[in-house]
């Protein structure tokens, strides 16, 4: 069944809703000859957006209330690099997302522009087009538009700090800055006075939603090349994809994360995991203040589940976890083989591996020491370094704004 | 000093040559209609610049930091028990029948400049000839067909990020937040510290992509309903006593979840700050074994 539509005119929620139950009820032919866009071929798109993914992937869905365009992705980029874009002033999108950190910060946890330490890792950016869910842990944001707004805005914790009372202020510095004059007209060219808080938004999302990152050794390997990966690397490949590990039910798929949409697909998942990493007191509580989606759901049963974050450009991406409490790649190994962690003293004591919301995948297994360093190599084939490098990510500006 | 503008439209009697409807039995008159709000707490009145004393099992002091709310589905109840909806002007306060109220008297949480406050919702009802305006109910919040849209394309008043919860997809229904003297500790956490007890009232729970046509649903709609006897649009004002919030809630204490109440299923604040809104926090609807006792009119 088909979700999506792409071109054409524009539906409102109670007439798509007609046309799909039609679909449903008359068959595709229906949905497809109404102008839906059918199975994307990776040349297909709903803006003539030239998304620059390889063929054989499927592109990120277009929102037909933003669509993409070179335009809004180049003024978003000057947008995510700019420190106007917050109350006082200081802090970027790119303060915590840095381009050659795959656009993480390095920190365990990142610190907001007043100084406010958060409890969650800053997330790569890459692909996150494709996230089912944004951020760690909340069913509830199921778009880019929805997710931007909460660094901005968000006042628990605060991040960019933009509120009622210094919002016109923020808005204001950017329509003082001269380069952003012909940036908005040319992003949105059919409004007049384009410079608000919603362009602004929009423009930083469509700068996000290009951010894509498919240049990898695993990609070339997967496309046929076979030389693309080592031996190590190659043998680490099999131990990832394997029964024994289990590490692809959860990290699978070209996205290498289960939290997967794209435009091709007719049923979205957003799944969510526990993998042990807390049980205290024994009743498979996590930490009161980083309890997963049961923050946001209150079932039990959620207690302790965050997404599975796509492990592209792993290597750079270093602290691991929603917390940031692992340092190493070799760290996680170990705490995935040992099926969960255990926590002895202290006020978080508890044995992770039996916590009773912990997912079925997280069993452990015995690695050894040659499987640990090819797992670890393979991971690391798992690094973009064109998207690293690729000036089209970089900050726009010649010297700070 | 909030008395109550009714400007009953006496046309009635004029205009029913007018009327759409010959049946003097279906006929009905449209009367402009003034709901007027007072908050307190222990008969002071609530602003940013007055100290509130003797709040909640502690008697404690404190000051305001927000006092803001949504309110919708207003019904005005005549004398034979028949509802009938108040339809509300259209202003920076009120849209699409949803209005803000607003005892927030300075930006910045207080801290900053004058501003203006809403205390009122005006609006006009259908009220059928020869019956008499007999009671008021209400509901706290935006329904979930507006709960959801996109605040960066909202009109006033659902375009105040302050209100704006896009952590949980929604709205802060109602934002009550205060600075309790000598601030706010936790038996269990020394190192825990805040120095504001909020209250934000919202849906939780909520999933579903409007992207891909989904509806959103929430698992907890967080709306109190209230109904208030012997309503009289002349004289009535609705009084929003906070000091019967948080009746039962210790304001220097927080014992989990967000510090004060932000609508968390197992937050230990939040079961007494809903049952005086007439909730069951585990349903997240009101419930008969619950009299909400925060609204009255006087």
């Amino acid at each position: 069944m088909l979700r999506f539509k792409h071109n054409g005119p524009r539906l409102a929620p109670p007439v798509m809703m007609l046309v799909m139950v039609m679909a449903a009820i008359f068959g595709l032919s229906a949905c497809t000859q109404s102008g839906s866009l059918d199975i994307d071929t990776g040349t297909s798109t709903a803006s003539t957006y030239d998304w620059n993914i390889p063929s054989r992937y499927p592109l990120p869905i277009d929102p037909v209330d933003n669509p993409m365009s070179e335009a809004k992705f180049e003024l978003g980029r000057h947008l995510f690099y700019d420190i106007r874009l917050s109350g006082n002033g200081t802090q970027a999108c790119a303060s915590c997302h840095i381009q050659e950190l795959g656009f993480t910060d390095g920190r365990a946890l990142p610190f907001g522009s007043t100084g406010e330490q958060l409890v969650r890792n800053a997330q790569g950016l890459m692909n996150a087009a494709y996230n089912a869910t944004q951020t760690w842990a909340n069913p509830s944001l199921n778009t880019l538009e929805q997710q931007a707004l909460i660094p901005l805005f968000g006042e628990a914790p605060v991040e960019h700090g933009i509120n009622d009372a210094n919002e016109a202020e923020v808005v204001q510095r950017i329509r003082d800055e001269p380069v952003y004059e012909s940036l908005f007209a040319q992003a949105y060219p059919d409004l007049g006075d384009p410079i608000d808080m919603l362009n602004i938004r929009n423009a930083i999302t469509s700068f996000i939603r290009g951010m894509v990152s498919f240049d990898t050794p695993f990609d070339r390997f997967e496309q046929g090349e076979a030389s693309a990966l080592s031996e190590a690397e190659h043998r680490g490949r099999q131990l990832f994809f394997s029964e024994a590990l289990e590490c692809f039910h959860c990290h699978g798929g070209y996205h290498l994360s289960d939290s997967t949409i794209d435009r091709t697909m007719s049923f979205v998942e957003r799944p969510f995991h526990n993998t042990g990493l807390f049980n205290i007191g024994g009743t498979g509580d996590f930490p009161e203040n980083n309890t997963g989606i049961f923050e946001i759901t209150a079932d039990p049963a959620d207690m302790g589940k965050f997404r599975a974050p796509s492990l592209r450009n792993l290597s750079v991406t270093a602290p691991y976890m929603h917390d940031g409490s692992m340092q190493s790649l070799a760290e996680v190994i170990e705490f995935y083989a040992a099926g969960g962690r255990n926590i002895e003293t202290g006020p978080q004591a508890g044995d992770g591996r039996l916590n009773p919301f912990k997912d079925g995948f997280v069993n452990g297994f015995e690695i050894s020491d040659q499987e640990k360093a090819d797992l670890i190599a393979f991971l690391h084939a798992l690094t973009d370094q064109s998207f690293l490098n690729d000036p089209k990510f970089s900050n726009p500006w010649s010297s700070a704004p | 000093m909030y008395k109550h503008a009714l400007l009953l439209a006496f046309a009635g009697s004029f205009l029913a040559a007018c009327s759409s409807s010959d049946s003097p039995l279906n006929a009905t008159t449209q009367q402009d209609i003034t709901l007027s709000f007072a908050a307190e707490a222990n008969n002071v009145a609530i602003d940013c610049d007055t100290q509130l004393t003797g709040l909640g099992t502690q008697n404690t002091n404190a000051e305001l930091r927000d006092f803001r709310f949504y309110l919708h589905n207003i019904e005005i109840v005549d004398n034979e028990g028949a509802t009938h909806a108040l339809n509300l002007n259209e202003n920076n306060w009120q849209t699409q029948n949803v209005a803000l109220i607003d005892f927030t008297n300075r930006d910045t949480s207080c801290g900053g400049d004058i501003k203006d406050t809403r205390t009122i919702v005006e609006g006009s009802v259908a009220l059928p000839n020869g019956r008499r305006i007999a009671d008021l109910n209400f509901t706290i919040g935006l329904p979930s067909t507006l709960n959801h849209n996109d605040r960066a394309t909202a009109p006033a008043p659902l375009d105040l990020a302050g209100l704006h919860w896009n952590w949980q997809n929604g709205y802060k229904f109602m934002r009550l937040d205060v600075a309790p003297e000598g601030g706010i500790t936790r038996s269990s956490d020394p190192a825990f510290s805040s120095s504001t007890w909020n209250f934000h009232l919202g849906s939780t729970g909520c999933t579903g992509d409007p992207q891909l046509g989904e509806t959103v649903t929430c698992t907890r709609p967080d709306r109190p309903v209230i109904s208030l006897s012997g309503f009289d649009p002349e004289s009535s004002e609705i009084l929003i006593d906070y000091e019967a919030l948080v009746t039962n809630n210790n304001l220097q204490l927080d014992e989990g979840g967000a510090s004060g109440c932000m609508s968390g299923a197992t937050d230990p604040e939040c079961a007494a700050l809903f049952n005086t809104l007439g909730m069951d926090l585990n349903s997240g609807a009101s419930d008969a074994a619950f009299t909400q006792t925060v609204f009255s009119l006087r």
